[in-house]
């Protein structure tokens, strides 16, 4: 199948008709559709699934776009226009393509009449229309039903997931918990579905046919075929209840072996934990010292810094200190002496002071009143000044003593900073477990366990028992059965549809191990090409569809890929399930490397153009469109479609 | 008894407060970026700047008190601010003229704050605490 060409009216953003070209050739297998969000990427991605899938797609749609419904896809304006004009209004999508030598065309429309509800135009009721129409080689065109069988044949409905997919798509597949969709996957893309419906029929028609061959059988036949009945039954219920349970034993065995091998590790975590506590201690030790050390540096500093000013202390104490040796200071008499004199009344000499002499006191301390404060001042000074010299020095000495400390512990955290960052870095590479939670865990899973097996035991015996009752039953019934032919001929019919769906049933479980093998192999193969770091790895597709990645060693490493390998992984399984399909569809990729890392999203670039004979992408710019994509994909593109968005307007342009 | 007592006021330029409030903060927070811990302690270094670099830039446009002269050590300080106006005065008496010792400090610390803006905080050390130790023991 190849799509050529696609043309929207009126869906989400695209306003009126709008109409792109993807028709590629086998050199340039590429259409690009480049768009910033919301400029109508997803929105075509729904119009080309609607326009295949139909209902099924509408179905869909709540679930995968917010709850909206296909109404909602309606462009405003066409339904405010609709409204204005009393008329109708039209949301369709027609996609062009080929297929085994013939050309086809098939449109989608919905056609609704709408109302002014409060003002807000809305659609009231809908119809849908679906036209298919066949040009084959030699050029005629005819209209032809468009019945979901035609379309399941070319692009099968139930595998659409594995063609048309966004960047979600593949990130949540090689989670842990999806085995149920990878098993779906395979099954549905070998049609494995067709031979689980006959094994169904069969299973029918033999209760179909035991049931008659019960009514037609008379006394102790009757009995027996009623005992058999519910032997089969119970039976039944024993084997499907033994392969629930082994199941869950291989679930259990599983998880177990997952805590095994962290438990492993934890000595080794425990004790690197130990060392980065003490590394972080030791660090935080430097740190708070330095501290210390800074806040001293501040308090010293001032001090130290007056050596900036050393020669003009020296000159002032020099010059205060010549005038002092030369008796300039203290020259004059201190005004307490005179002062203390006056009080006292009488001389040094002891003297009785007349009224003379109390008169030249008095004058002389008038002359000298303020002068001998002023040469106490300049006394002090000189004094401090002598001091200082001494002073500053010692400040300086500690200034560069806690200067070199700060530098030594300085690169002393520097070295512990870096052992820091080496044991983070072991850490890193180590689970992060808590061993206590760990332990009790692996102890409830290991009761678990025991549990289960004891029941598969118990169930084993049981099986056998009944299998042998069934046996005997069988054996009886055929002894009584020679006696009534009628019933006898029911209980053959019944024999045979069973056997028959036995055997359907062993190639069934056969033709599913084969496929789940082959989608393995080519899963392996596609996934070691994508990555330089996948090559390490063996990837598994387990028994029970688990994705299983093994290392060198054969430990279970798929909890260690990182989130791009793990897309990686994914997208292998789906390129590997279209191979196996052999329906040669076209993929469609809606915003493929979103969450992918550069160094990915380069490799992954690289392997586009080979994966199919068709490929439309849907590409953010920048992001996704970048310098590095575009030189690469570009020679490979038939088409790159660049999305606008006319603001004004409200709708989806193309340049 | 000391010359410069809490009478006396000391003033900077207005627009020139910004850099005091750059170099300073109390407390354990940063020191790294905040060398020093009081405006006193800026005003002594930007004095001792000024006087080495003959930035001699008496007070002119709108001033902003910024401490009391009581907070300048008795020991220290003043017999270092003594010092350095020694040479602009006419009379070793004119050292015990509180007013005139501040006079002359506040030009000195009015053209030496640039220089120590320039020489702690614009320059590229480690940090501002160690263009500060540079620039005191180098």
């Amino acid at each position: 199948m190849q799509l050529t060409k696609v043309l929207v009216k009126n869906f989400a953003s695209y306003y009126d008709e709008i109409e792109f070209d993807l028709d590629v050739s086998s050199n340039k297998p590429i259409v690009v559709f480049v768009g910033e969000t919301g400029y109508g990427k997803s929105s075509l991605f729904d119009a080309i699934n609607w326009i295949l899938y139909g209902e099924d797609y509408e179905k869909q749609l709540p679930e995968i776009r917010n709850g909206r419904t296909i109404e909602d896809f309606v462009h405003s304006r066409a339904i405010k226009e609709a409204v204005e004009s009393n008329d109708e209004v039209e949301i369709s999508g027609t996609l062009w393509f080929e297929h085994s030598g013939s050309k086809y065309s098939l449109k989608r429309s919905l056609v609704g009449s709408c109302v002014s509800n409060n003002g807000k135009p809305e659609i009231e009721s809908s119809n849908s229309i679906v036209e298919l129409s066949e040009t084959n080689k030699e050029g005629d065109t005819k209209l032809i039903e468009a019945v979901p069988t035609f379309l399941d044949d070319i692009l099968p409905s139930n595998v659409r997931n594995y063609f048309l997919f966004d960047g979600d798509r593949i990130n949540n597949l090689a989670d842990p918990k999806s085995n149920q969709d990878v098993r779906d996957a395979i099954r549905k893309v070998v049609d494995l579905e067709v031979v689980t419906n006959s094994i169904e029929h069969l299973e029918r028609l033999s209760e179909e046919y035991a049931k008659t061959a019960r009514k037609k059988s008379k006394g102790e036949l009757a009995e027996l075929n009623e005992n058999l009945t519910d032997a089969k039954k119970e039976n039944e219920k024993l084997k499907k209840k033994q392969t629930d349970e082994n199941s869950e034993k291989r679930s259990i065995e599983k998880q177990l072996s997952i805590i095994e091998a962290k438990l492993d590790k934890a000595p080794e975590s425990s004790k690197i934990q130990e060392q980065k506590k003490n590394t972080v201690e030791k660090i935080d030790e430097l740190v708070d010292s330095n501290l210390t050390l800074k806040l001293k540096l501040k308090e010293i500093l001032p001090v130290a810094a007056i050596s900036i000013v050393s020669k003009e202390i020296e000159s002032l104490y020099k010059d205060i200190d010549l005038k002092r040796q030369r008796g300039d200071i203290p020259k004059h008499i201190s005004e307490t002496l005179i002062n203390d004199l006056l009080e006292i009344g009488k001389c040094i000499c002891d003297s009785e002071l007349d009224d003379k002499m109390r008169k030249i006191l008095r004058d002389r301390l008038s002359q000298e009143k303020g002068k001998s404060r002023q040469e106490h001042e300049l006394l002090e000074v000189f004094y401090r000044l002598q001091e200082l010299p001494d002073t500053v020095d010692a400040r300086k000495t500690e200034v560069d003593s806690i200067e070199e400390k700060i530098n030594t512990n300085d690169e002393a955290i520097s070295d512990w900073r870096k052992k820091l960052q080496e044991l983070e870095r072991k850490l890193d590479e180590l689970p992060q477990e808590n061993i206590e939670e760990l332990r009790t865990k692996q102890k409830t899973l290991q009761k678990d366990l025991d549990d289960v097996k004891d029941t598969i035991r118990e169930l084993k015996g049981k099986i056998k028992d009944s299998n042998d009752k069934i046996k005997s039953l069988k054996k009886e019934r055929t002894e009584k059965g020679k006696e009534q032919k009628e019933a006898k001929i029911f209980e053959q019919k019944s024999e045979l549809a069973e056997q028959s769906a036995i055997a359907l049933k062993e190639l069934y479980d056969d033709f599913a191990e084969e496929s789940r093998a082959e989608v393995e192999r080519l899963t392996r193969k596609e996934f070691n090409g994508f990555v330089e770091s996948a090559r390490g790895y063996t990837i598994n597709i387990t028994k029970d569809f688990d994705f299983e990645a093994l290392d060198e060693n054969g430990n279970q490493a798929l909890q260690r890929f990182s989130m791009g390998q793990k897309q990686c992984l994914s997208l292998s399984f789906i390129l590997a399930i279209s191979k196996v399909s052999q329906k040669n569809p076209p993929i469609v990729y809606d915003m493929p490397f979103g969450r992918l890392s550069e160094k990915v999203n380069t490799e992954l670039t690289r392997r586009l153009p080979n994966l199919a004979s068709q490929l439309i992408l849907f590409l953010i710019p920048g992001t996704e469109w970048n310098p590095s994509t575009q030189s690469y994909l570009k020679q490979h593109c038939s088409h790159v479609h660049v999305l606008t968005l006319n603001s004004e307007k409200m709708m989806t342009d193309k340049l | 008894m000391s010359i410069i007592t809490s009478a006396d006021r000391i003033f900077i330029e207005e627009n020139k407060h910004e850099f005091y409030e750059q170099l300073r903060k109390k407390g354990k927070e940063d020191p790294d970026n905040y060398p020093f811990y009081t405006m006193k302690d800026i005003f002594m270094l930007s004095v001792f700047l000024g006087k080495q670099r003959n930035a001699y830039e008496p007070l002119s446009t709108k001033t902003k008190d910024i401490f009391q002269g009581d907070v300048f050590n008795a020991q220290t300080d003043v017999p270092v601010l003594a010092a350095i106006a020694f040479d602009n005065v006419e009379s070793i008496e004119e050292l015990t003229d509180a007013k005139k010792l501040l006079e002359i400090a506040q030009a000195y610390a009015n053209g030496g704050i640039g220089h120590l803006m320039d020489e702690v905080v614009n320059s590229h050390g480690k940090s501002n605490l160690f263009n500060l130790v540079n620039l005191v023991l180098r």
